[in-house]
Order: C-alpha cells, then structure tokens, then sequence
C-alpha cells in the first residue's frame, strides 16, 4: 500500500507537469506576448 | 579475469573519460571569452539540450550511488528520497524557473536586485550562494575520493586523497578554461551516458526475472533480511518521534531545496526565453523521473541479487551497491562479462561526479565575480569594473574555489555524502528561496527584509547543523571524544525554512524605507512577459 502511494507520487508528478504546460501554453504564452506588446514594444 | 584486469580496465575508460571531456572543454574554449559566453553559453541552447543539462546537473553521484544504497539497505524509506528529489522539480517549474529567466541576467543576486539596493542584497546572495555550492562541492568530492579509490583499488587514505585532488584539477580546468559552454556539453554528455548505463542494468534485472515485477519484490523482500517489513515504512526513520520528524525536515530540505540550488537556476540563463526554460525543465522533470525509476528496479534488484548484507559489509552507507549489482548481472566476479559491466558502471559514476562539480565550481565563481567584487565590495558612486575584467576575475575564482573544496573535503573524508547533500539543500531552502520567493510575489519586499532573510536563514540552518548529532555526540559524528550537541535532528530544514520566512517578514515590516512600487511593477511585467529581459 505503501509502495502504491510512493510510486503514484511519479505518476502524479508527470500529470501536474502536464496540465501546467498546456495551461500555460493555451492560456497564457498568448496574454504574455499581448501584454509585452502593449507595454513596451509599441513605445519604442 | 582477475581483480587486476577489472582495475586496469576501470582506469582505461576513466582515462576515456578525462580526454572526451578535456577534448570538449578546448573546443569549447575556442569559442572567446566574453562574459555572457562565459556564464551561460551565449544563451542558444535549446531546450533538449539544457534538459539534459539541467538532468545531468542534478543527478549527482549521491543519487545514482547513494540512493540505489539506501532502497537497498531500507526498502521503502530509500524510496521516499527518489519522491523528494522528483516532487521538488514542480516547485522549480511553476514558481522558478521562467520567471528568473525573465528578470536575470546571470545570478540570483540579479533577480533580487532589480528592484532592491545593489550592494547588500548581492552581498547576501554572493555569500550564501559560495556557502550552499562548497556544501555541495564537498559533499561531491568527498564521495568521489571513496568511489574512485575504491573502483581503481587504491582502497586507502592516500588513495582516496589522490582521488579528491585529481577531481579536484580536473573541474578547474573545465571551467577556466571552457566555462559554461564546455560545463553544458560535459553535463549533457553526461546524462546521455547515466541514462544508457542505468538503462541497461535495469533491462538486465527484468530479464533475470522475465518481466516479473512480482518475483523481483518477492526476492528482494527475501533476501534483505527484513521479509515482510522491507515494503513498509520506518525502516531507517521509524525509530522514535524524533527520527520521524528528522525525515520530515529531510524531506521539506530536499523539496523546497532545489529552486535555490545556485547551479540549477544558473542553468537556466542558458535558454533566449522563458518558455524555453519551461520546456528545459519539463524535459528534466521527464528525465529526472526516468531514471529515478529505474534506480527502484536498480534497488530491488541490488537486494534481490547481491543481498542486503553483503551490500552493508562492503559500505556501510550502500554506496557500492550499483557495481556490485552489475558484477553480479554480468555474470559474477572473475567473469569476463562480470568485469566488463563493473569497468563500465564505474567510468559512469566518474563522469556523473565531473559533470556535477563543473557545474557547482562555476556558480559559485559566477556569484563571487558578478556579485561580490564587481558589485558587491564596491562604494556605490564607484564605476563597476569592465566584463572582460570580471571574467577574468571568475575565473581566478574558480580555481581559488576549487583548491578551497580540495582542501575541505580532505578534512571531511569522514563525512556521509547524503547527509551533506542533505545539509546544503536545508541552506539553499532556508536561505535562497524564502527571499526568491517574497521577491517575485510580495509587493512590500524591503531590501532589509531581503539581507535579514538570508542571513537569518543561512545563520539558522548552520548553527543548528553545527549543535546537531552530526557534528558531535552522534554515532557518525565529526568530533570524536566531546559532545556540545543540543538539536536532536540531523537535517535543520523543518525549522530553518520557517525561520527563513519568518527573518525576510520581520526584516520588511520594521523597515525604515518603503518598497519602491514602481520596480516592483516593472519585476511583476518583466517576469511574467518577457519585456526587457537579456
């Protein structure tokens, strides 16, 4: 029982791994370069 | 095949090993000595190569060797060290690693510097990023000495020293000579060549049990001598309230130690943008875990085929288990097939040791030249001197610092390698990331609340290691023959972090000056778009 916790610990950490990147890829790379935009490309 | 071919087989592959890296460092020291060239490689590695990297950074010899130990020698217990060192990579990806590849340039130091005053907090950063890497460095060397005395046969002190020394040279001269770009290379090197070894050790262990996870844990529970209890908790940490609670402190060390970890966060300046150092850490998560996997099957293996006790007889600490599994996989000593496995596993574990102490000697002549003598040790009206200057001067350092861990680990031979490492994550989780932390997210953030964090942090960590059993009074102590300790943990972590956090609070809201709002904005844009960053 022990060892099934232990090993899901792997399991778990490729899951979280996982959803953060698509997260940040779908939601946030976008709204970053937008902001980055806004903020100081255009005032050069 | 007697003992003497294995050993003149062993000094062969390590002589292989020594000219492969040597051969990249002059390659790579070819390449000019600018100081962005020197401390991150000129920023365009992709993010497979600085995963691999980043892997070959961190899978010391510590894990390869003393982890696949410990399964051995207390089942679960030595499992729950592979679940640290994984877990605390989700810290670094989420919280670390792309917003301070946004905001510095080089060192922590720059992080927090962009919006504290100059001069103290480098100061502060230089100091415990030189403390947290020589920890490492001499836990590293200390290891290396034993393991190649022992893999060559010069199983004495004299033998050991010579190991030290060698090693010692040996990281000097990749890192003056060849600084980032050869230490990046030499890692990634590295962790091709771990990842092959380990890899094959482990098919060879499921094919000696034809697939059978179920007969591997059988004969592994059979032969450790516990049976039954070999799978439950406690075996090495069960003893007492204390001892729980000392793993619980190691633990908390080892997770929230990495995103302090100088070397790891040096490596990420070595990417052109924050996504890239997303995608390198992912590839390190995916990596890392891999072969923390497959060191459990090395484990079980090792207790099911070599034996618990026979592991013991031959290093207390399980840090032989590995060549001994592959003897024993390669057919048994004396075997052709035996001898060649044992010469190969070895030249493995060297190579794992250089590519570490590369990587840890360039940080920490990184921290003393960026942010201790340009910046740190300089009035603040004076002119910071030229790069080519400070580089010059890092990599003086490096080899003052090198002959410094030569030195140190000389005098500690007699220390447990894991519990070094134990010691210098605790530091890097008490003293570098409570600040890192308040600096990315904690608008009123003072200067003084950033200097007391990490001293207080460092301060904390240390005294309590140096009142600990570790030092006197305990069964493997330093200090022979006198006993002054007081704090019954071996790992300070479960109250140093805290003290960390509490020290960086306590320093803001008893600050005279403000915060400066507007830095803060620029950080907070900065770090989470990109805008500005070298």
């Amino acid at each position: 029982m022990a060892w099934v916790l232990g090993l899901s610990q792997f399991a778990s950490t490729f899951l979280i791994t996982w959803l953060y990147a698509r997260h940040a890829r779908d939601r946030r790379d976008r709204a970053a370069l937008g902001l980055r935009w806004e903020t100081q490309d255009r005032l050069r | 095949m007697s003992v003497d071919t294995q050993h003149t087989l062993a000094v062969g592959l390590f002589t292989l090993v020594v000219l492969v890296t040597l051969g990249i460092t002059f390659w790579a020291g070819r390449r000019g000595s600018a100081a962005e060239e020197f401390y991150t490689g000129g920023r365009d590695f992709t993010p497979m190569q600085n995963g691999f990297a980043i892997s070959g950074d961190y899978m010391s010899a510590a894990s390869f060797l003393g982890i696949t130990g410990l399964i051995v020698l207390y089942g679960y217990d030595g499992l729950l060290y592979t679940v640290g060192f994984l877990v605390a990579w989700l810290m670094v990806l989420m919280l670390v690693a792309e917003l301070v590849r946004n905001c510095g340039r080089y060192t922590l130091a720059d992080v927090l510097a962009m919006r504290m005053r100059q001069r103290p907090v480098r100061g502060a950063a230089g100091v415990s990023s030189i403390v947290i890497t020589l920890l490492y460095l001499v836990a590293q060397m200390v290891g290396a000495g034993s393991l190649v005395s022992l893999l060559l046969g010069l199983d004495s002190s004299w033998g050991r020293a010579w190991g030290i020394v060698g090693i010692g040279a040996l990281m000097i001269v990749y890192v003056t000579v060849g600084g980032m770009t050869a230490t990046t290379w030499i890692q990634i090197v590295k962790c091709v060549v771990l990842m092959a070894g380990t890899a094959l050790l482990c098919v060879l262990v499921v094919v000696r049990f034809h697939g059978d996870a179920g007969a591997l844990m059988r004969a592994a529970a059979a032969h450790s001598g516990y049976g039954h209890r070999y799978f439950l908790p406690g075996l090495k940490y069960g003893g007492s309230a204390v001892t729980r609670l000392d793993f619980v402190s190691l633990g908390l060390a080892l997770v929230l130690g990495t995103a302090g970890l100088p070397h790891i966060l040096a490596r990420f300046y070595t990417v052109p943008t924050a996504r890239a150092a997303r995608r390198s850490t992912m590839w390190a998560i995916g990596l890392v875990g891999t072969f923390y996997l497959m060191t459990i099957v090395l484990g079980l293996g090792a207790a099911a085929l070599v034996g618990t006790a026979a592991v013991r007889a031959s290093n207390d600490a399980g840090n032989t288990a590995v060549p001994m599994l592959a003897q024993v996989l390669g057919g048994g000593q004396g075997t052709v097939g035996g001898t060649v496995l044992f010469a190969v596993i070895s030249a493995v574990a060297f190579a794992t040791i250089l590519a570490v102490v590369a990587g840890l000697t360039l940080a920490s002549s990184a921290a003393f030249a960026h942010d201790l003598w340009a910046r740190a040790f300089r009035r603040a009206d004076e002119e910071p001197p030229s790069e080519q200057q400070e580089v010059v001067v890092a990599r003086i350092s490096a080899v003052v610092i090198g002959a410094l861990a030569i030195v140190l680990s000389l005098y500690a031979q007699r220390l447990n390698v894991a519990f070094l490492v134990g010691i210098a994550f605790a530091v890097a989780a008490s003293a570098n990331l409570p600040t890192l932390l308040y600096n990315l997210f904690w608008r009123r953030f003072t200067t003084r609340g950033a200097t007391w964090s990490i001293y207080g942090g460092l301060a904390v960590s240390l005294l309590l290691v140096l009142f600990s059993p570790t030092v006197s009074g305990g069964p493997e102590a330093i200090f022979t023959g006198v006993d002054f300790h007081w704090f019954p943990l071996e790992n300070p972590g479960v109250i140093s972090i805290p003290c960390g956090f509490f020290f960086g609070w306590l320093g803001t809201v008893t600050s005279d000056e403000e915060a400066d709002p507007d830095a803060y904005a620029e950080l907070e844009v900065r770090s989470l778009t990109g805008a500005g960053a070298v």
